[in-house]
């Protein structure tokens, strides 16, 4: 036999001849550009008035950007002449005006004119962005100022936010960074994509996700966009921000505003990163003496033959160190931007690259992105997104499964060899080798989407200003696999394999009129509006095996002996909403807001098919007040109030409709004939889950803003929630979804900052956030008072047991399981497990009656941590920026499933296992925790205190003096930079990382929500080292 | 006004681009309640789904029910069966099983979902107006059988059991807490349902005016018939076990097959022995018997599980003239390159090229003439050598060894030509043990065995005594193991469901 990875196909494998093509062709672009940059900009020399005059005095100054960066060929003019010269590349200025002028007028393309009093000290100068207010953020369907946002919002600017290196997505730019928002992240596999949820979940079996709105657009894709393109973000988490939303606001809205054309002339950014991967924590296994020494002794006490007799050839194998390797992480992204007074334009290429640290785990994106916006006249505003991304891994299932190649490498047998003297792999007693089953199957993964959208903003009246924005988003999720013969199935099968092809669209459109005026000390705006959206799904999938060789995998089913029934599904969804905004500010320290949304929704049945979402929320903004300013002690003050609901719809198409499914049945040889059963206990009575939330907030600042704090307290009280309530098998099925259940969230977030030190020379700021959530479910439903969630199998033949158990007055993913005691010890009579030997596991007998059942059960732990912290740090010195980050959850366990497989398996704990008269003080039992009649795996043992602080960013960046840059005069900056991530985790857990949810799995909301806190056969953790370069070059 | 006309045809502009006329969806893949149960065909459809119960409906998931699980419930916990594997299949070879068994609760799914589909087809057919009265009597009588074969299986294992019908989903109340069905009720409610059934049915589906084909998995009268033959054994009304196996043999319809190994073979899916069999094919809906079934490293049948396999103890009771004992895997040179074979005592050191295997796979779905992955073997739910046996045990229980009753037993031994029995040999408890030793050796891994030992009354002892002959513990106690322990699921939802004399 020969190994097959060797022959397949070249384009299969993401190979390194492509990237280096990749890389050159980069700097080749980029080398095109720097050229024709520097042509444009030999144009621009300043040009100095050598002219002077009598009574004449020298103004000087600086002009720089709301950034501070400073400007360079920005126009002076003294206001009313002609007289006038341009800033150097620092941004300076001297001008020489006659002695009687007064004012000096700025302009500069794509920034506002500013006119500047002159004085006699130096004149600071600092431009606006044209059309882009000064603290002006996004909100739902409209933009506000920072200041007068009566709600909960947090924002998150691209300075904020984790990137680089392995950061592919927002979840993973986001951890830490704003309080109250958990990421989870369900394994460190490259590609994979972390689940967020604001201020703990509402629902029980429907997602908790948030929604995210990119530039306006509400998109399914919005969690994996490329982090480089992200402008700011503004997380919207109390009812009165996110009812705007209505029925799909209830989790939180994670609004993406994307960069637009940087200021004025055109700007190219290139940005290259390279780093590496490597494995945190390796499991401890046992050698192959070891392991061979222990399982013949098991044998041995069970009267069994040894597994390994004396004649077996012990071979010592490291399966981990076999599957393993040093990942790799490669970054590249150049960007082109320009504006000018009435348009702006963006676009920009990102790839990224990332060999997994085990081995056949690779992912590979590439995108890009344009943006334009263009202001016609005063009344027409018009602009367009478009967004296209394609993604490739390998090898996707890493969840909590004995399928899951992590699995068969961390319980491999140490004592038998990998491959057999000709160079194929060894089996033992037929099974697959561990080693095949991580390199030889094809799982391969694609993701393709093009998302484009456009917007037209136009002033009717003044004041009055109509908005229509229309998208589209076109999303393909290709799933490619193939089973070769090398493994045991693709042998017997000739090959197996298969393609599922996913498409997705989705069509929305939105148009709202805005209505602002001031009268005296009145402030109003008014907005109403309608949206449309439609989604449709499209599913085709076809199985074949039976192929003459492996070396085609999944791309030529044609070729197949055997077909599989071909496969093909459509569903649609269909959603209507009507909504409306008031605003109001009184002498501008009142504010109130008002907010109203009814929304249809094709998932609900005829009676139930609109929802009314309505909110409002006041502020007073005390430091507008005298008595406040009197104190001279705040900058800000600010206290809010809110309330508001919103709703979920996550339930997917038709749940309330009697569907039937189909499939084939033989009811004679040779006979396939049609079957068709339900496909689910229908509810024609479905209808929104709704979420009343109430937000009480506090905006601090002080030290004219050096300081400022924010603190929110909320309580949400979720009802009618979304619930698969279990029902009796005997019905046919597990559950019924139903509106019932009532669970809360309460919570406190805080979030400071402060800028510690700020000389010209030294710079230091640092904010934190804590945020604290706990929930508690209420009710769940009449006659319904568990509900059980189960891990997965821990083997092939040890079923899955329940885990978690949600009981009202409980929250979500409590751990569920028996009290360990111990091992019974020799001559031990322990009267609750009469059957029970000595070595056996024991388990207290907490309800006491005497002997251990299911009813001995109790619970062990929560799962969602309680707290959760982020701590980040800024430093600037001279030309050196330093960024230490550290972020944290507190107070949560985790079942460490890895451990108990391992404990009797391959892990080195096996070896101080029960033995009789030679081990005994121990509390590993004899033969593991399956054979016992009483008690179960799941139990007290695994289950450990996770919380942990992390220090998960350093990056220390230099950035080269203008002054040296000054021979090349089109590069504006180059800054050189070294990231580590990942760098050390505090914590007392004892498995591959406190950080994982095996049971994240967009596709089971219901195991997420209620089964999180199981860790087993999760992706390594690795830390990560990133060298990086930025050039930014006019 | 000019201001306003730009305003209306923005807004009528913006109005062109939405999308939605209306929020009724279109239900593109799937049949509803509404549109689903018209047309003879659809009864077809629905009154197929309840036989797809049987196993699984889909090919490559497909062990639930006769496609394996059951096996563990019935065989593995027995005297004969064994699996080497620990967790649940494990617990039930060992004889600690508790109500958190996953197999236990597999099976119980497996069973309801029959149950359920049956239910849900008589429901919707019954108003089904395009089809005639006999069509209609045809197709619901093929459900009321099917649902009376699980509740069955369901008496078997749990004893009192939750009894749904068509009549519950008329208006239904998911979460009302049932109490089970006492033992007597159900059997009440079987042999209702089966004496009704049997005057419907077909013999056979040799020109059927409602199928066009030889439909010969569908429900017959002698399927009827036998399976209320078989729920007299179980509550030992041997006259009725008599008088029905009586009809079963008059009906002409069956005979034995020639070949015990044959009769097995993955292409005999049908011959006169069949009574009532779930039917599969390997490539559109074939079963993982044979993985699970078959050996490891084996030459032919290469890389399956040897799972659910028979003890050593129980393979080395065959005579060795008796054809059934060709109907194993106990020596073969591996793939390995070991000679694969029984260890000469317990515990005993393979010498070098050879390997003791700790159980004896059986060729009973696990024929090496199959080449695919997932195979397409009958499961036989109902034959004719069982049907003899049955009605050899009854004779016995009337009347004592008659010449009927060994002839019976001898028809069934010499088709594998294994040593007859002689009449002076047995009184009527030796006949006994003999009728449920030749049970096991003609019938292990068909879904018999459990139930024979408790209705002889002989499970704690023989399977103890196995237990201990092997070195593992005597866990079975009777009564509270004469059924097994309601999953805990099911008790959490509907405490009426007590396992307090279970466990």
């Amino acid at each position: 036999m020969k190994r097959l990875n060797q022959k397949k196909p070249r384009d299969f494998q993401i190979n390194r001849l492509s990237s280096h093509k990749e890389i050159k062709l980069t700097l080749l672009s980029l080398l095109v550009f720097t050229f024709q940059a520097s042509a444009a900009s030999s144009i621009n020399t300043s040009h100095k008035n050598n002219i002077t005059l009598f009574f004449e005095k020298t103004v000087k100054g600086k002009v720089t950007d709301q950034n501070g960066l400073p400007l360079a060929g920005v126009n002076i003019i003294v206001k009313g002449t002609s007289t006038g010269v341009q800033t150097d590349t620092d941004g300076n200025f001297a001008i020489t005006v006659a002695d009687n002028a007064t004012k000096l007028i700025a302009t500069y393309i794509g920034m506002e004119d500013q006119e500047i009093t002159i004085t006699n000290a130096p004149l600071k100068i600092v431009l606006k962005e044209v059309g882009q207010k000064l603290d002006e953020v996004v909100v739902g369907y409209g933009k506000a100022r920072k200041k007068d946002i009566t709600g909960s919002v947090s924002s998150v600017t691209k300075d904020n936010l984790n990137l680089g290196g392995t950061v592919s997505n927002v979840g993973q730019a986001l951890q830490g960074r704003a309080a109250g928002i958990q990421v989870q992240q369900n394994s460190f596999a490259p590609g994979s994509t972390p689940s967020i949820v604001i201020r703990g979940g509402n629902s029980l079996n429907t997602s908790n996700e948030p929604l995210y709105v990119v530039d306006g657009f509400i998109t399914s894709t919005g969690g994996s966009i490329s982090p480089n393109d992200i402008e700011s973000i503004q997380i919207l988490k109390d009812a009165s921000s996110t009812a705007i939303y209505g029925a799909r606001g209830g989790n939180g809205v994670i609004l993406i505003t994307t960069k637009k054309g940087k200021l004025g002339k055109m700007q190219v950014e290139a940005e290259v990163s390279d780093g590496f991967q490597s494995i945190i924590k390796e499991p401890s296994l046992l050698t192959g003496q070891q392991y061979a020494n222990i399982q013949n002794a098991i044998a041995k006490e069970n009267g069994r033959s040894p597994v390994f007799p004396a004649s077996f050839p012990i071979a010592n194998t490291n399966w981990f160190d076999a599957a393993t390797r040093q990942g790799e992480v490669l970054n590249r992204t150049i960007t082109f931007s320009g504006s000018d007074k009435t348009s702006k334009f963006f676009l920009s290429g990102n790839y990224l690259k990332q060999t997994g640290a085990l081995k056949n785990t690779d992912f590979e994106r590439f995108t890009v992105r344009m943006g334009g916006e263009k202001r016609f006249n005063e009344k027409l505003n018009m602009g367009t997104n478009v967004y296209g991304a394609m993604s490739e891994g390998n090898n996707s299932d890493f969840g909590d499964n004995i399928l899951s190649p992590l699995f068969s490498i961390q319980t491999a047998i140490p004592s038998i060899p990998i491959y057999n003297a000709d160079g194929s792999y060894y089996k033992y007693l037929g099974r697959d080798n561990a080693l095949a089953l991580l390199l030889e199957p094809t799982d391969h993964i694609i993701n393709r989407m093009v998302n484009g959208s456009m917007f037209l903003d136009y002033e009717i009246i003044k004041n009055l200003t109509y908005h229509f924005g229309s998208g589209a988003e076109w999303q393909e999720n290709i799933e490619g696999r193939y089973t070769p013969s090398t493994l045991a199935a693709g042998a017997a099968l000739k090959g197996l394999g298969s393609e599922e092809n996913k498409t997705y669209f989705r069509w929305s459109t939105e148009q709202y009129l805005t209505y602002k005026f001031a009268v005296r000390e009145h402030a109003v705006t008014a907005m109403i509006g309608t949206s449309n959206q439609k989604d449709t799904f499209e599913r085709l999938k076809a199985v074949g095996s039976g192929f003459s060789n492996d070396l085609l995998t999944y791309y030529n089913l044609q070729g197949a002996a055997v077909y599989s029934k071909p496969e093909t599904e459509k569903r649609e969804t269909k959603l209507t909403s009507y909504f409306g905004r008031l605003n109001y500010s009184f002498d501008d320290k009142y504010l109130a807001s008002f907010t109203i949304r009814r929304d249809g929704s094709s998932r609900f049945g005829p009676n139930n098919k609109f929802g009314i979402f309505p909110s409002g929320a006041v502020a007073w903004k005390l430091s507008n007040e005298s008595f406040i300013q009197k104190l001279n002690t705040f900058s800000e003050l600010k206290l809010r109030a809110s309330y508001g609901i919103t709703g979920n719809d996550g339930i997917g198409d038709y749940a309330y409709m009697s569907r039937l499914t189909s499939y084939g049945v033989t009811i004679a040889p040779g006979q396939f004939v049609g079957g068709t059963e339900p496909a689910s206990l229908a509810n024609p009575d479905l209808k929104w889950e709704e979420t009343a939330q109430t937000n009480l907030g506090l905006d601090m600042g002080f030290l004219d803003g050096r300081i400022s704090a924010t603190i929110d307290v909320y309580k949400k009280s979720t009802k009618n929630v979304l619930l698969n309530v279990p029902v009796g098998r005997w019905w046919g099925f597990g559950t019924q979804r139903v509106n019932s259940g009532v669970v809360e969230n309460k919570g406190i977030e805080f979030g400071l900052t402060t800028e510690n030190i700020k000389t010209d020379k030294f710079y230091w700021r640092s904010s934190l956030n804590l945020a604290y959530n706990k929930q508690k479910v209420v009710s769940l439903s009449d006659n319904v008072t568990i509900i059980s969630t189960n891990t997965s199998n821990p083997s092939g033949t040890v079923s899955a047991q329940e885990f978690t158990r949600l009981v009202p007055g409980q929250e979500m993913s409590v751990l569920y399981g028996y009290q360990y005691a111990g091992v019974i010890k020799t001559g031990e009579v322990y009267a609750a497990q009469p059957l029970s030997q000595p070595g056996d596991p024991k388990y207290v007998d907490v309800n006491g009656d005497g002997k251990i059942t299911p009813d001995d059960r109790t619970y062990l732990g929560n799962s969602t941590p309680h707290y959760l912290a982020g701590f980040n740090n800024d430093f600037k010195y001279g030309n050196f920026d330093l960024n230490i980050f550290f972020q944290g959850a507190f107070d949560y366990s985790l079942y460490n499933m890895t451990a108990m497989v391992g404990e009797s398996s391959t892990s080195t704990d096996a070896l101080n296992r029960w033995v009789a008269g030679s081990n005994e003080n121990t509390d590993i039992p004899r033969d593991g925790y399956y054979k016992s009649k009483y008690g179960s795996y799941v139990n007290s043992k695994f289950v450990e205190e996770a919380s942990y602080i992390r220090l998960k960013n350093i990056s220390i960046g230099y950035t080269i003096p203008e002054s040296a840059l000054k021979q090349a005069k089109f590069i504006d900056s180059i800054r050189l930079y070294l990231i580590g991530q990942n760098l050390a985790t505090f914590t007392k857990y004892s498995g591959n990382d406190p950080e994982v949810n095996a049971h994240i799995n967009p596709d089971n909301p219901t195991a997420q929500n209620m089964g999180g806190g199981v860790d087993f056969n999760s992706f390594p953790a690795s830390r990560t080292f990133i060298l990086g370069l930025k050039v930014t070059i006019h | 006004m000019k201001k306003y006309t730009i305003l209306f045809l923005l807004l009528t502009a913006g109005a062109q681009f939405s999308c939605n006329q209306d929020l009724e969806p279109t239900v593109y893949s799937n049949l509803t309640n509404t549109n689903g149960y018209q047309t003879k065909s659809d009864a077809v459809a629905a009154i197929n789904s309840v036989y797809a119960r049987l196993k699984g409906p889909t090919v490559g998931d497909n062990f639930s029910y006769w496609a394996t699980r059951h096996f563990a419930l019935t065989d593995i916990a027995t005297d004969l069966g064994h699996c080497q594997f620990g967790g649940d299949p494990g617990q039930l070879s060992l004889g600690t099983w508790s109500s958190t068994n996953g197999l236990l609760q597999e099976d119980w799914n497996s069973m309801y979902k029959l149950i359920a589909n049956a239910n849900t087809a008589i429901f919707g057919i019954t108003s089904i107006a395009a089809i005639s009265d006999t069509e209609k009597a045809q197709f619901i009588a093929e459900a009321r059988f099917l649902r009376a074969s699980a509740y069955m299986d369901l008496t078997d294992a749990w004893g009192p059991v939750i009894l749904i019908t068509e009549k519950d989903l008329a208006k239904p109340d998911y979460l009302v807490q049932t109490p089970p069905t006492s033992v007597e009720d159900m059997d009440a409610f079987i042999i209702k349902e089966l004496n009704d059934v049997a005057n419907i049915l077909p013999v056979n589906y040799k020109n059927n005016a409602i199928y066009d084909t030889d439909d010969v998995g569908r429900a017959t009268k002698g399927a009827a018939l036998t399976l209320l033959a078989k729920l007299y054994l179980r509550s030992h009304d041997w006259q009725k076990v008599a008088d029905l196996t009586q009809q079963v043999m008059s009906l002409n319809e069956y005979s034995l097959f020639p070949t015990y190994m044959g009769l097995f073979k993955e292409n005999n899916k049908w011959c006169n022995e069949n009574i009532f069999s779930s039917l599969s094919d390997a490539n559109t809906n074939g079963t993982e018997l044979l993985n699970h079934f078959g050996p490891t490293d084996h030459p032919v049948l290469k890389n399956r599980w040897q799972y659910y396999t028979v003890n050593w103890d129980f393979y080395n009771t065959f005579g060795d003239e008796d054809d059934r004992k060709k109907c194993f895997f106990p020596e073969f040179m591996g793939t390995d390159g070991l000679l694969h074979k029984q260890a000469p005592s317990l515990g005993a050191e393979p010498p070098a090229g050879e390997l003791y295997m700790p159980d004896v796979c059986t060729r009973k779905y696990a024929d090496d003439e199959t080449t695919t992955y997932y195979d397409g073997h009958s499961v036989n739910i109902l034959r004719y050598a069982d049907v003899l046996l049955s009605r050899a045990e009854a004779l016995n229980e009337i009347s004592g060894p008659t010449s009927e009753a060994i002839d019976l037993i001898n028809q069934v031994k010499r088709r594998s030509h294994a040593k007859q029995l002689v009449i002076s040999d047995y009184n009527q408890a030796t006949l006994r043990d003999a009728i449920l030793q030749e049970r096991g050796w003609e019938l292990f891994f068909e879904g018999k065995r459990r139930q024979d030992l408790i209705r002889m009354n002989k499970y704690d002892v023989l399977v103890n005594a196995y237990h201990l002959r092997v070195g593992e513990a005597a866990q079975i106690k009777m009564p509270q193991n004469k059924y097994y322990t309601y999953p805990q699921s099911q008790v959490d939802l509907n405490p009426k469901l007590s396992n307090a004399d279970r466990q």
